[in-house]
């Protein structure tokens, strides 16, 4: 029996916790892509202005993609909450899968199925919209047409999906940590260590400087700078990733 | 199947132990009670055998394995019945359907069976039954999985009286020579006819870990009859009753333990060597 990893264990144990977080998840994309679809029909409808349209555009885009993050990172922040209460964990701890199952399973749901379903579902939802409806305008504003067309670019995609992946992953990290309330604390500690970078960047200005540098792809072509600013946000990923699945490793009952 | 060697268990660097040099070493074919007072560390016990918990030294084995690795060839024989179960809200069926399915020896049949002699209804939601019916059909699939080692913690708090006849009973049908059963409890006489081994709990360490036979051997329990050789006596209305040394071979069929006495008899005196 290979104890590591077994490929029919973790397709059964995936299944059953999409199983068990499908109303959760249901929920959270469904206000999600509700509330952008809703607001942007109610908007088209209501405003007959093109400026007003075009501008209406934007301000959901915008709320759209602040919205999401905070959905799916609330969401993330609860993904190893049933292993911090008692109750919930024995029988989690004792299901006959190895950790790296047990992990992985729920790494997979919250930091790739979930960023890249509600990443599509925004696509849906506010970018085709515009590029179905608001066809007619782009052409009186290049600037719209530039978001929207931009938009379909597939390095902007997976851009757009690595920085919510970083995020996902420092409050998956959270929810492994923190027993209670993962959500905030995760944030507090997040202000907290921008603080201390803050300070340690006015004491040693060089380190800054060499940081800033080390990632300035200014110096590159257009597509080659865009590629290697997904380098930054992939180490994040790993880096928050690493430490999640160190401390879950070790993870007794509470 | 179980081996503690000079073990010791706190809940973090800064608190007291709550195990202190344990050392155990149990193998098939038998029922232990686990006995002791309320916070001695019988759940512990537990936690540490199956990895939920790591010593804080000392070593464990379970099934030849570093328990707190919780390797999967180690968790699907062993299953933990704990005191407070979490109710999902699906059915006993579909729980046994969903993981049931991890176990090697699982039986969907042995399940509804169970279900049946428990009076359970296969398709309630769990969620929805009161605490004695989700502990039942909890426990029906505890046994289902056919485990080597089955670990059950407080298992007769919250059952009714037929319940709890019917538990012994498919407890005693699950006892073969190559499985190990621990039973903690407070409730003894639910348990005294099944068991045929005896933990006892004390101030952080092991006081008696033994075999019924063994122990039927060495005392008689009841009445006392030679006051020279008591061990251990209380008053009842029926007159004094105790553990006594034996001086004769237990009489075959006649002879039972008394945990209540027995338990008592351990604690009221520590420093000898059970």
């Amino acid at each position: 029996m290979n104890d590591i990893f077994s490929a029919k264990r973790f397709f059964k144990l995936l299944l059953i916790d999409l199983q068990t977080n499908a109303v959760s998840l249901g929920i959270g994309i469904g206000i999600l892509i509700g509330f952008i679809l809703g607001l942007n029909i109610l908007t088209y409808n209501i405003v007959e202005t093109p400026e007003f349209k075009a501008l209406w555009f934007v301000i959901i885009l915008v709320i759209a993609f602040m919205l999401a993050p905070f959905i799916t990172n609330l969401m993330a922040s609860h993904s190893f909450s049933a292993f911090q209460k008692r109750e919930t964990a024995t029988p989690l701890m004792m299901l006959p899968c190895s950790k790296l199952e047990k992990f992985t399973s729920r790494y997979l749901i919250y930091i790739i199925l979930l960023p890249l379903i509600s990443i599509l579902g925004l696509y849906a939802a506010e970018l085709y919209f515009g590029h179905l409806c608001l066809s007619e305008l782009t052409e009186k504003y290049p600037d719209l047409q530039m978001i929207i067309k931009d938009g379909f670019r597939p390095v902007i995609f997976l851009s757009l999906m690595l920085s919510l992946m970083v995020s996902q992953s420092m409050f998956l990290l959270g929810s492994v940590i923190f027993k209670k309330s993962p959500f905030i604390l995760t944030i507090l500690a997040v202000f907290g260590i921008f603080i201390v970078f803050s300070i340690l960047a006015m004491v040693v200005p060089d380190v800054t400087d060499a940081l800033k540098s080390a990632f300035d792809f200014s110096r590159l072509s257009e597509d080659d700078s865009s590629l290697l600013s997904l380098v930054p946000p992939a180490i994040m990923i790993v880096i928050f990733s690493f430490a999640a699945w160190m401390r879950f490793s070790r993870m007794s009952l509470p | 199947m179980i081996q503690f060697k000079n073990v010791n268990f706190s809940y973090s660097r800064s608190s007291q132990l709550v195990l202190e040099n344990i050392n155990l070493n149990l193998g098939p074919g038998h029922i232990y009670g686990l006995l002791g007072k309320n916070g001695v560390g019988k759940t512990t016990l537990f936690r540490l055998i199956t990895g939920l918990n790591r010593v804080s030294a000392g070593s464990v084995e379970t099934l030849g394995a570093v328990p707190h690795n919780r390797l999967p060839s180690m968790l699907n024989q062993i299953f933990l019945l704990p005191e407070k179960i979490h109710a999902p809200n699906m059915s006993i069926t579909t729980y046994g359907k969903k993981f049931g399915s991890f176990y090697p020896d699982y039986s969907e049949s042995r399940l509804q069976t169970l279900l049946e002699g428990f009076e359970v209804k296969p398709d309630q939601p769990l969620s929805s039954m009161s605490q004695g019916q989700h502990k039942k059909a909890y426990m029906a699939f505890a046994l289902a999985c056919n485990t080597k080692i089955l670990l059950m913690d407080e298992p007769t708090n919250g059952l009714d009286i037929p319940s709890k006849t019917i538990f012994r009973n498919y407890l005693a049908e699950q006892n073969t020579s190559e499985r190990l059963i621990i039973i903690s409890t407070h409730q003894v006489r639910d348990l005294e006819r099944l068991i045929d081994g005896v933990i006892i709990l004390e101030d952080r360490s092991i006081l008696m870990c033994d075999t019924a036979d063994h122990l039927l051997e060495r005392f008689h329990f009841g009445n006392i009859t030679n006051p020279e050789k008591v061990v251990y006596q209380e008053d009842t209305v029926q007159g004094k009753i105790g553990l006594q040394s034996r001086d004769t071979e237990p009489v075959q069929g006649i002879a039972e333990l008394n945990l209540e006495t027995l338990f008592n008899a351990v604690i009221s005196d520590k420093k000898r060597t059970w």
